[in-house]
């Protein structure tokens, strides 16, 4: 059965968006309702903190980001999974894909999961809460062609869960003066 | 050596429904439908409602449906025997509402299935009101013609305001025949009909009932009356043929105008009795008049994957539910059941409590059938049911890549060998723009406001089209749905969703002045320099993960792009057959999964081998890697058990959780001897614990068997960022602390010079031989940020007054040329405008090998033609669309081609000079 459900997802500063998601089925047993937070951040130590505090901005600058750490908290899942996080450019150009097949904390599953045409082993999950489970993952940043080429302003973050688009983020890159 | 990059690069390195169409101009006419659709279904929806009161119970449907294309099935149990215990169940596409009348009280549940189709169904649907002292509706059902052969009616229950009662259930009983005749009582079993005959025997009391007639490609339909005399309680149809294990039955019935209420009379079921046969049963009869059953039943036979399963269920003893268990395994998100239930005794008028059911389905432990009533008794009634698993698609994946290469006038399209649909447009797909599972699609068909432009039945990998428009004002963007068609008597297509990303591909074939030769698509962003092999194949890794290879000719895939874990963001050594002791024309491609990749460019996949992680945990492979060629010179590993030593794979390590923890990996190239380690095992390992990022590529050192190595050094000058080492060993031979440094080094091309660019933004010249130290500093007078890529040098002498070398470097947005005497830097020139104007960014400069230009990629989506004696910016290239980035660009001396990358995920070749 198809499953509708609101979902919260979070940026920087407490700002909330509410979405609506669809799953084609449901996303765990007995889950009561689903739900996705994403951070930002350029520390890999803060992002991804169970009960936080999680450091979280939605704007950075690009000569003091050595990578751009991306936590995203599911909410009520219990399995394998395969996240998506796709960085749209400024201009609306397909920068990157980051596919993370991932396990829920204490759940059994493959290691590996076919993803992009390929066996992708499955990372398992970080417990960050009752029920949430954390993804951490990150997009290399120094020393790339975002660097390299000034590739700032507001960039898109779109988030999947199983080849379905959860939900869209805003992300700023900027370039100091 | 420098100058051997071509091949080497050491350091350079309507929806389509049986449509009816009717010709509109005056001729008119009638076409045959073009293409149909199997039914595939899309949702399925259950759950057992309680009607509390008599107001009528709204459930929400989750997701909404589209009623055209869905049914409701519903049976309904009660706690009372009044006859006007009853409900209807009518569909919209948000809402089923489930009514039971004024009268209905708190006594009824309700089971209800909502199937709907993806397509190959229509369904339309009415009630039929019933006014007091009539026994047809009024108006008549109005229905557009359906396909007899096709088309099943199924009831969706009924209602009453009447007054409690216990004998009057004979004017709540309905029988419904799609007949060829309006009011008709004949059966229509061929061609098509609008007569849907609707009748109750007996009309006191106001009545409405439900209908739904559904259309379904797929089936075949068989239907006829019938009537269970009244001293019998069977009655039997023959029927042609039939697969029980894919058909079902379904029957409505009214009682006759004596049945007095009694359920034993009325309540009829139907099953199978053979392949050929049909049985009706009641449970009693006394042989009194007018205490017939009059039915009308359809036999429904599904060919397009579907199954059935048909049983039997009676309970025992005193009960309230009654099962079957040990059915096949069951797909509950695809079943419905259909039921016909029998029970009571030959006088007894208060049983419908004891003989109306409610369904539903467990698994998966065990498949069972599990039907419960409102009252627990003893009483006997018999069910006759089918639970069926209608077909619907199994998931499709995604191409795991689409590519497209694009000349002037024509377009090609590659995805992993599939079968599969093209849809394309001119503007960029939107959600709706997708094939919907069952249907079937031709060339020039419609999916969503894109156009279908292939539909490969036979496994394909590529789909070429030509007659493009060559202005440059269209692009034409393509997506890959790959498809699976059931091997069913009706095969029916489910498709991918075309979802993921980058399985949309853009092509503008431009022709002409100005144009590119070719272009060629891949997944997402690619600004890194492509590769050449000595075969005329273009490699390029791209952001999408995957090293795409091309002909240098014409831009046509040259191998099924091979797969990495992340992004490929540095130019591949092309290593050419006769110089890798691989015997093979061999790429080693870096991947930011932190793997090293020897990839036979003949062929793509799978890789000759592939690295260890090299990288600490939470690390990447940002810069390239270069090659030692034993060809060129050899170079000894003792101690590491080679007979014959291979070539040498040098990368370094971008782990980006600390300043301090980096490596630089001499491998195993492939070929030779295994040694200790294997190919693509670590000959040595260079870790000295003071390394901050290596996001560069290292620079082979022939003359002074020698590794310079680049680095980031923590933001400061406390740590070494230039790096020489022994080839042989990885030790370390000398370091200088020079600041950040992403940029590659490279050499004068006699050997003598080291030359680097800082992220500062400082040239550096450094003593190649000995112990290195900085012998000069250019700091430029104009321009910011870092020197990118590597700085590159033309001259072939010693740099001295008389013969100095030039040097050619890039920064943020501007462009240097630079003279080097072997002590000392003087400025050359410094392009600022492009060409008469500032841009955002440049990339590292490329030149053309004839000493004449040097070419940039610019922020302004061209790519930039500069002379390399002034710096002018002479001509420019412009990419079509526009686009914003470009990358690195190559140049392939051979045919005089720039190749280059760009934000838009393209990789074009335009012809030098420009």
């Amino acid at each position: 059965m198809r499953i509708e459900k609101k979902i919260l997802y979070g940026v920087a500063l407490g700002v909330l968006f509410s979405i609506t998601l669809a799953f084609d089925r449901p996303l765990a047993e007995g889950a009561k309702e689903q739900g996705v937070w994403v951070y930002f951040s350029e520390d890999a130590k803060h992002a991804c903190r169970p009960h936080g505090p999680r450091r979280s901005e939605s704007s950075f600058f690009l000569d003091e980001l050595g990578a751009l750490y991306v936590c995203v908290i599911w909410y009520d899942l219990a399995g394998t999974y395969v996240e998506q996080l796709a960085f749209i450019l400024p201009d609306g150009n397909l920068y990157q894909v980051l596919t993370v097949p991932f396990t829920t904390p204490g759940a059994s599953g493959p290691a590996e999961v076919e993803a992009d045409g390929r066996l992708v082993e499955a990372q398992e999950g970080r417990w960050v809460g009752k029920g949430q489970t954390g993804v951490l993952t990150f997009l290399p940043v120094a020393g790339t062609y975002i660097t390299q080429r000034s590739l700032v302003g507001t960039w898109r973050v779109d988030v999947s869960l199983n080849g379905r688009l959860i939900g869209q983020l805003p992300l700023t890159l900027k370039k100091r003066d | 050596m420098a100058r051997q990059w071509k091949g080497v690069a050491v350091g350079r390195a309507a929806l389509l429904w049986v449509t009816i169409l009717w010709l509109a101009l005056g001729v008119g006419g009638w076409l045959a439908p073009f293409s149909a659709e199997a039914a595939s279904l899309k949702s399925l929806q259950s759950a057992v409602t309680a009607v509390p009161s008599s107001t009528a119970v709204a459930v929400t449907l989750s997701p909404s449906v589209d009623a055209t294309k869905a049914f409701v099935v519903c049976s309904a149990r009660t706690t009372s025997d009044n006859s006007n215990r009853r409900v209807t169940c009518v569909l919209s596409n948000t809402t089923l509402t489930i009514d039971g009348g004024t009268n209905v009280g708190a006594t009824v549940s309700v089971s209800w299935y909502v199937a709907e189709f993806a397509g190959g169904v229509t369904v339309q649907r009415g009630t039929g009101a019933f006014a007091a002292g009539s026994t047809v509706p009024s108006p008549l059902p109005s229905l557009t013609a359906v396909d007899c052969t096709k088309s099943f009616v199924v009831l969706a229950g009924e209602q009453t305001n009447a007054a409690n009662s216990t004998a009057n259930d004979e004017q709540f009983t309905f029988r419904a025949i799609l007949a060829t005749t309006s009011g008709g009582t004949t059966p229509c079993t061929s061609g098509t009909s609008s007569n849907l005959t609707l009748t109750r025997s007996v009309g006191t009391n106001a009545a409405t009932m439900a209908w739904q007639v559904v259309t379904y490609e797929g089936a075949s339909v068989q239907r006829g009356i019938a009537t269970i005399t009244q001293a019998a309680t069977t009655a039997t149809a023959a029927i042609s043929v039939v697969d029980t294990s894919k058909s079902f039955v379904l029957m409505s019935r009214m009682a006759g105008t004596a049945a007095a209420g009694i359920e034993g009379q009325y309540q009829t079921r139907a099953a199978f009795t053979s392949t050929t046969q049909l049985t009706f049963t009641r449970a009693a009869q006394n042989n009194i008049a007018n205490r017939t059953v009059l039915l009308s039943w359809e036999v429904v036979s599904l060919s397009d994957g579907s199954t059935v399963q048909p049983g039997t269920t009676a309970g025992t003893g005193t009960h309230t539910t009654m099962a079957t268990a040990g059915l096949t395994a069951l797909d509950l998100t695809r079943t419905v059941t259909f039921f016909t239930a029998s029970g009571g005794d030959a006088t007894t008028a208060t049983f419908l409590n004891e003989t109306s059911w409610t369904v539903v389905l467990t698994t998966p432990s065990t498949s069972t059938i599990t039907f419960t009533r409102g009252t627990s008794a003893t009483l006997v009634s018999t069910a006759s049911w089918f639970v069926v698993s209608f077909f619907k698609c199994a998931a499709v994946s995604d191409a795991s890549f689409v590519t497209a290469n694009g000349q002037s006038g024509q377009a090609t399209v590659y995805w992993p060998s599939s079968t599969a649909l093209i849809g394309r447009k001119t503007a960029a797909f939107v959600s709706t723009d997708v094939p919907v599972n069952g249907n079937t699609y031709a060339v020039s068909d419609a999916i969503g406001t894109a156009t279908v432009v292939d539909n490969q039945s036979v496994a394909a990998s590529s789909f070429n089209q030509t007659g493009l428009d060559t202005s440059g004002a269209t692009t034409y963007s393509y997506k890959v749905f790959p498809k699976t068609t059931s091997a069913t008597p009706t095969p029916v297509s489910c498709y991918a969703p075309g979802t993921a990303p980058g399985v949309e591909v853009k092509v503008t074939p431009k022709g002409g002045a100005g144009s590119p030769n070719w272009s060629y698509a891949t997944g997402a962003t690619t600004l890194v320099p492509p590769g050449l092999t000595d075969g005329g194949v273009v490699v390029s890794g791209s952001n999408d993960s995957k090293l795409h290879g091309m002909s240098a000719s014409v831009g046509t895939q040259s191998f099924a792009p091979f797969v990495t874990g992340l992004a490929i963001q540095a130019r591949p050594p092309v290593i050419p057959s006769s110089l890798s002791r691989t015997g093979l024309n061999i790429a080693y491609v870096t991947s930011q999964d932190g793997k090293v990749y020897a990839i036979d460019t003949a062929v793509g996949s799978p890789s000759v081998w592939t690295s260890a992680f090299l990288p600490g945990v939470g690390g990447v492979l940002q810069g390239g890697a270069a090659v030692w060629l034993q060809t060129i010179k050899t170079l000894p590993f003792p101690g590491k058990g080679f007979t014959t030593v291979p070539d040498m794979v040098v990368v370094g390590t971008n782990n980006l959780t600390d300043h301090l923890t980096n490596k630089v990996y001499g491998l195993h190239g492939g070929g030779a001897s295994p040694g200790i380690m294997g190919q693509g095992g670590a000959i040595w390992t260079f870790s000295p614990v003071n390394m901050d990022i290596i996001t560069s590529t290292p620079y082979i050192d022939y003359a002074n068997n020698a590794i310079w190595v680049t680095s980031r050094s923590a933001g400061g000058t406390g740590q070494p960022s230039v790096w020489k080492l022994n080839a042989s060993n990885g030790t370390l031979l000398g370091s200088l602390n020079l600041g950040d440094i992403d940029g590659s080094p490279s050499s004068s091309l006699d050997g003598s010079f080291i030359y680097v660019g800082t992220n500062a933004g400082d040239l550096k010249a450094i003593n190649a031989i000995g112990a290195p130290g900085v012998v000069a500093t250019h700091t430029p007078a104009s321009g910011a940020g870092a020197i990118k890529g590597f700085p590159v040098p033309f001259s072939f002498s010693t740099p001295s007054g008389g013969t100095p070398d030039t040097i050619v470097f890039s920064r943020d947005a501007t462009v240097h040329s630079v003279s080097f005497n072997g002590t000392s830097f003087g400025t050359n020139w410094t392009t600022t405008n492009f060409p008469s104007a500032p841009v955002a960014s440049v990339s590292a400069p490329i030149d053309n090998f004839d000493g004449t230009n040097v070419y940039v990629g610019a922020s302004d989506g061209k790519v930039h033609e500069l002379v390399l004696s002034t710096g002018t910016d002479g001509k420019q290239v412009t990419i079509v669309p526009v686009t914003t980035t470009v990358g690195d660009p190559s140049f392939d001396i051979t045919l005089g081609r720039v190749y280059v990358g760009a934000v838009d995920g393209h990789i074009y070749s335009f012809t030098s000079p420009f």
